[in-house]
């Protein structure tokens, strides 16, 4: 049985570790092609020539279809988590902001509080939302990428806005007008002239 | 050689067979069990084994244990509690479509009545 120099093996982790950003793959496909190089110089083939057999082998069109595939599994674990943070962070928020403008109305204790942590919550909701469009900006028209970030840019300039108005804290105007001037102007338009194409297909 | 698409369908079923047989196994070590058994007419992807064994292990199906082999490192797989339930089930399921298939192309039984 044919046993791997170092230096064979560092020809291979090169090989690998070069397209392969994952560890844990990177170990197992370098592992593999040791394998298959060992096999393949017990049968006589020359070093260098097992070596180029084996790659060839593993992934005839490059280790990144491997990278690829490995990638599209991973991309659904990815969004589950995504989507199971902006429902529990859009449930928060809602329950909060709802249950602090009770208590602001009300004039009772701790409605800043539970407000700014609506606010909060609503944060992180958005930004997965911008996480999700900027990670599937590929796949989308660019009119409707454009539309969707104009929107949660607006949308949270104007719910920032609102909420530094009820609190009473500085600069609540500017943030509205920009909030509104980017739905008002850039948002609903697209959206609007978008509806109109599609409905008169 | 079958048809990729054929294995693509059964992939995840036969990894899970062949570790609940073999105890623990890594990835070269599959790729060749499948060869041996199948007197080459199925040979596992690259491609499609190693995502495939990632997504078993994020559903908790298996489980790796890592072994140092000079440099190298092995990862070897070994099914879980889960995963011994699920590879009785996608074996059921997987000989119980055959059977329909088989039924279908060979003896031409009607879609449907009336």
């Amino acid at each position: 049985m044919a046993e791997l120099s170092d230096a064979t093996y560092d020809v291979i982790a090169q090989r690998v570790t070069v397209t392969i950003t994952d560890v844990q793959l990177q170990s197992e496909l370098i592992d593999h092609c040791c394998c298959a190089v060992e096999e393949l110089m017990n049968l006589g083939m020359p070093c260098e020539e097992a070596i180029d057999r084996a790659f060839l082998r593993l992934a005839p069109d490059g280790l990144h279809e491997i990278e690829d595939a490995f990638n599209h599994i991973q991309t659904p674990l990815i969004l589950m988590i995504m989507k199971k943070t902006l429902y529990f962070s859009g449930f928060i928020a809602t329950f909060c902001i709802l249950i602090g403008l009770m208590f602001k109305i009300m004039h009772w204790p701790g409605a800043t509080a539970i407000l700014v942590a609506g606010n909060l919550s609503l944060s992180v909701c958005l930004i997965a939302i911008l996480y999700g469009l900027l990670t599937n900006k590929t796949t989308l028209p660019r009119i409707t990428f454009s539309r969707i970030l104009f929107g949660i840019v607006g949308g949270m300039l104007l719910a920032s806005g609102i909420f530094f108005k009820i609190m009473h804290w500085p600069g609540a105007n500017i943030l509205l007008v920009i909030g509104m001037f980017l739905i008002t102007f850039i948002f609903l338009p697209i959206f609007f002239w978008q509806l109109y194409r599609s409905e008169m297909k | 050689m079958l048809a990729n698409e054929l294995i693509k369908g059964t992939l995840t079923t036969i990894i899970l067979t062949l570790l609940k047989e073999e105890g623990r196994m890594y990835g070269y070590d599959i790729t060749k069990a499948v060869k041996d058994r199948t007197d080459g007419k199925i040979l596992l992807k690259e491609g499609s084994l190693y995502p495939a064994l990632h997504k078993l292990r994020a559903e908790g199906l298996v489980k790796t244990e890592e072994e140092l082999i000079g440099k190298r490192v092995r990862i070897y797989y070994r099914l879980t509690a889960k995963g011994i339930k699920q590879t009785t089930t996608q074996v059921d399921e997987l000989l119980s479509f055959l059977d329909t298939v088989q039924q279908l192309i060979l003896n031409k039984k009607p879609l449907a009545h009336g």
